[in-house]
């Protein structure tokens, strides 16, 4: 073929915003919850074997144990198509944890639809008297809807998931403390 | 009184030799007939004249011993003499009335007095007591007692059939649970876990305490052990048994269920003694054909110990079952290879994303053979060359299960890797062809196609080998197929290269690459299914999803396919400067389809946008989306447009519905709306009564800082927000 590479160049730059559909499967260390549709194929559907782009590949959403601490772990695409599923199991906390650790990092698009689900599970949460840590990459896509919609002031948003189970079970150790 | 009657103490009348007594029960059903009289003479009298009746006739000469043997006889009626020493007659009635196993047992009274009469009267008023005055009339005292006895063998009866409809119903769950074990089996069991599976849950429904399955063995003329559990069953040590030889032979070739009982089971040897029966012994047999599709499959064989366990009954619920069985075994012959291992290789040919490509839009489906999920022939394969290159492979191997998948897979890596080298179509088949020829042995055949479609240049570059040719539609709707030379299916003849061609290929045209199951049907011209799919390709819609699924509704037949079908569209979007028009159903899915064709649309459009930029754009455009979604829309099938365009300075996206929008309304309206004012420089909302349109504006980066001043450009008039 001939040299076409030259003015191609900005197209190849696609890929940086331009994120697989199909989502990453979850890879906690210490996923309990089962992986809802975790990049699994749909196997009774006759003729999807590969339909990329479906939404039931648009987000995915599992609770683990991290250290004692829940953490749930999202990742994919949030939006109000892939929303339920993701409010669904963020509800599922049990009454007798301290909190919850929601981890964003493999988010790659949210949007109102789930910052309404943050905000209300913020909500709830403080009711309950459990705590709600959001972890969040700086300058990542969510990131920057959590602070465009000034949830970043209402509740606890970390960089990373370490410190976030860390705060979480100094909490939980305080009230004895004192 | 009236009746001369001898009296009790007397000379008992003659007995009626045994063999003359023509209504003698069986002994299975005999019932009951509880005697008791301090005198031995009168017992004997009792037992002479109730005799006739063949019942069983139980005696006691005590009210102890009358209570005594109530505890572990089965009775149906009591004679009962009121005056007796020691306990008397009364006395006992009240205890045998008050225990709630004899309870409704009918007690006949045998007194000579009149006040004895009174007292039962008075005490009995009601239940089924009766009483005989002494000396008694014979005929009358049997029929009194034969009336009884016909009343509880009727109550036995009634309890036998409820009992009986019991275990119909329990056999009914048996079947349904054997139904759902083989269903079940299917998703996972090999031969040997089905078959263990079977033995374990009919030898526990059945309560056997031998099962045996023999299955079909085409090396010799007979069945073969398959599975056994429990005592020993009469299958020859070496686990085979010939068709027509011995019992089950005989059985198995006649397709027939036994019931079989002692010597037939354990035949004696020709020159020895008859076994004897050991405790471990089986002694009651049942043996069932195992056919499906009219081809017996197996044989089935329960045993027990116990004389006589199994009855007519129990064969029929076996057979029954067995039907059931035979099915779930033949299913699971069908599909020895193991599906686990077939779906994770048919997984692993089918590239589980397809690329993306800024200028391409794709869409594949797989269809397997209608007939067994079996893994086909069929694969498909799409790769990024460059930023303008994409490689479009489509294939078929002849054949199917693990073997054709082996062969498949090999042939995908193998082209892949060619194809990524930088070789043309025609070159990289050739190659392959050579692979094939060295390295796959005769008999491997193996059609494919390969493309490579340049979205700069707009042409289509293709080779194929004896694959049928990919159709292209134009904008316009026209469909032709794009016809090449040399057209000899891989493994044939590697001095053969297979002709490469190239066609234009203009925005907005649309490729169809497909396998023959798409345009074959038996008994049928392929002309005729060629045609076909042209007219379907024609007719279908713009997006390549729908175009798949439209074309797969138009083409396939009613019956199912014993082909499997691959099938790969791939659109070529408008060049540079082009608008985004999308017009999409109003439904949750919509949205996310709507955000990555703008991410798409975007990165080629105004790459000069930051990743930050295009995020906000994707985010204020999917608010809009599912504003219209969620609010504008109540029936299912509405649409709305989303166009996205460069507009002057500025990136125009417009959502427009034409249903009733209602402002947003509560916390998540609200932030929606808020959302896309953080995130555009101008929002505007057109609301009328025919539609509304949201128009979302932001300011592109470059010289003129000021550009969004007059902002009017594609605002239309109404009331606009912000």
């Amino acid at each position: 073929m001939n040299g076409d590479a030259v003015g191609s160049d900005a197209v190849s730059g696609v890929p940086v915003g331009g994120v697989p559909v199909g989502g990453v499967p979850v890879t906690g260390d210490a996923v309990t919850g089962a992986p809802v549709g975790g990049g699994a194929l749909p196997q009774t559907a006759a003729w999807s074997i590969a339909r990329p782009g479906t939404p039931q590949d648009l987000a995915q959403v599992s609770l683990g144990d991290h250290q004692g601490v829940t953490v749930a772990t999202v990742s994919g695409e949030v939006d109000m198509s892939s929303v339920d599923r993701v409010a669904g199991t963020l509800t599922g906390l049990s009454n007798l944890a301290m909190g919850l650790v929601v981890d964003l990092g493999a988010v790659e698009y949210l949007d109102s639809s789930g910052i309404s689900v943050l905000h209300d599970l913020a909500q709830r949460l403080r009711r309950r008297s459990q705590m709600l840590i959001i972890v969040c990459p700086p300058g990542s896509p969510p990131r920057r809807m959590l602070e465009l919609t000034a949830l970043d002031t209402q509740t606890v948003v970390l960089d990373e998931l370490g410190p976030a189970i860390e705060a979480m079970r100094s909490a939980c150790e305080e009230p004895a403390g004192g | 009184m009236s009746p001369p009657a001898h009296d009790a103490d007397g000379e008992p009348e003659p007995a009626p030799a045994r063999p003359g007594v023509a209504s003698a029960a069986e002994p299975e059903t005999q019932l009951g007939i509880l005697l008791v009289d301090d005198h031995s003479e009168n017992l004997a009298a009792l037992n002479a004249v109730l005799e006739p009746l063949g019942e069983r006739l139980v005696t006691a000469d005590s009210g102890e011993q009358a209570l005594r043997a109530l505890l572990h006889e089965e009775i149906a009626v009591i004679l009962l003499d009121v005056r007796m020493a020691g306990m008397d007659g009364l006395e006992t009635a009240r205890i045998i009335r008050g225990r709630p196993r004899t309870r409704h047992i009918p007690i006949i009274f045998l007194t000579a007095q009149a006040s004895d009469i009174e007292e039962i009267a008075l005490a009995y008023a009601t239940g089924a007591v009766d009483y005989v005055i002494k000396p008694f009339e014979p005929e009358i005292l049997r029929a009194k007692v034969s009336v009884f006895v016909e009343l509880s063998r009727e109550r036995a009866e009634r309890v036998r059939q409820s009992r009986a409809r019991a275990e119909a119903e329990a056999v009914a769950r048996t079947v349904r649970t054997l139904q759902i074990l083989s269903d079940a089996a299917l998703a996972h069991l090999e031969m040997d876990g089905l078959a263990a599976e079977l033995l374990e849950r009919t030898g526990t429904l059945f309560q056997a305490d031998a099962a045996c399955l023999l299955m079909r063995d085409e090396t010799f003329h007979g069945l073969t052990r398959q599975a056994h559990r429990g005592v020993a069953l009469p299958v020859p040590a070496d686990g085979h048994v010939m068709l027509g030889a011995g019992i089950l032979g005989r059985l198995a070739a006649e397709r027939r269920p036994g019931l079989l009982r002692g010597g037939e089971i354990w035949p004696p040897p020709p020159d020895g003694p008859a076994l004897l029966p050991g405790s471990e012994t089986v002694t009651s047999m049942l043996v069932i054909p195992l056919v499906a599709s009219g081809e017996l499959l197996g044989q089935l064989l329960l045993g027990s110990c116990v004389p006589g366990h199994f009855d007519t009954g129990d064969l029929e619920l076996l057979t029954l079952a067995g039907d059931r069985m035979a099915i779930a075994i033949d299913h699971i012959q069908r599909f020895a290879h193991g599906r686990q291992l077939v779906e994770t290789l048919q997984r692993s040919l089918l590239p589980d994303r397809l690329p993306h490509h800024p200028r391409l839009e794709l869409a594949a489906r797989y269809l397997p053979s209608g007939l067994a999920p079996q893994i086909g022939g069929d694969w498909y394969d799409a790769l990024e060359l460059d930023s303008n290159r994409t490689a479009l492979m489509i294939g078929d191997v002849v054949g199917h299960g693990v073997r054709a998948a082996t062969t498949m897979s090999e042939l995908r890596n193998a082209l892949r890797a060619f194809t990524v080298e930088g070789h043309g179509p025609g070159t990289a088949l050739h190659q392959l062809d050579r692979v094939v020829l060295a390295t796959m042995g005769p008999g491997m055949i193996a059609t494919v196609l390969v493309l490579i479609i340049d979205a700069a240049e707009g042409t289509v570059t293709l080779a194929r080998a004896g694959h049928p040719p990919p159709a292209l539609r134009s904008a316009d709707g026209s469909v032709r197929y794009l016809e090449t030379g040399g057209t000899l299916p891989l493994g044939i003849d590697d001095r053969v290269s297979a002709g490469e061609a190239r066609y234009a290929m203009a925005p907005g045209d649309t490729l169809l690459l497909f396998t023959d199951g798409l345009v074959e049907r038996r008994g049928e011209s392929i002309t005729l299914g060629f045609d076909r799919l042209r007219d379907a390709f024609g007719g279908a819609p713009e997006d390549v999803e729908a175009i798949c699924d439209h074309v797969l509704a138009h083409t396939l037949a009613e019956q199912v396919s014993d082909d499997d079908i691959a099938l790969l569209t791939v659109r070529l979007l408008a060049t540079v400067g082009g608008p985004l028009e999308l017009t999409l159903p109003a439904r949750p899915e919509s949205v996310p389809l709507a955000r990555h064709r703008l991410r798409a649309w975007l990165a080629a459009e105004v790459p000069q946008l930051d990743t930050i930029a295009r995020g906000d754009l994707e985010v204020a455009w999917s608010e809009a989306c599912t504003n219209v979604v969620r609010h504008a829309y109540g029936p299912r099938d509405a649409s709305f447009e989303a166009v996205a365009r460069v507009d002057g300075t500025a990136v125009s996206l417009q959502v427009r519905d034409t249903g009733g929008w209602r402002p947003p309304r509560g916390r998540h309206g609200g932030r929606g709306l808020a959302l896309m004012r953080l995130l555009c420089d101008q929002v505007l909302i057109d609301r009328r009564v025919d539609g509304t349109t949201v128009t979302l504006r932001l300011t592109l980066p470059g010289p003129s800082a000021n550009g969004s001043g007059d902002d009017d450009g594609s605002a239309a008039p109404g009331s606009a927000e912000e």
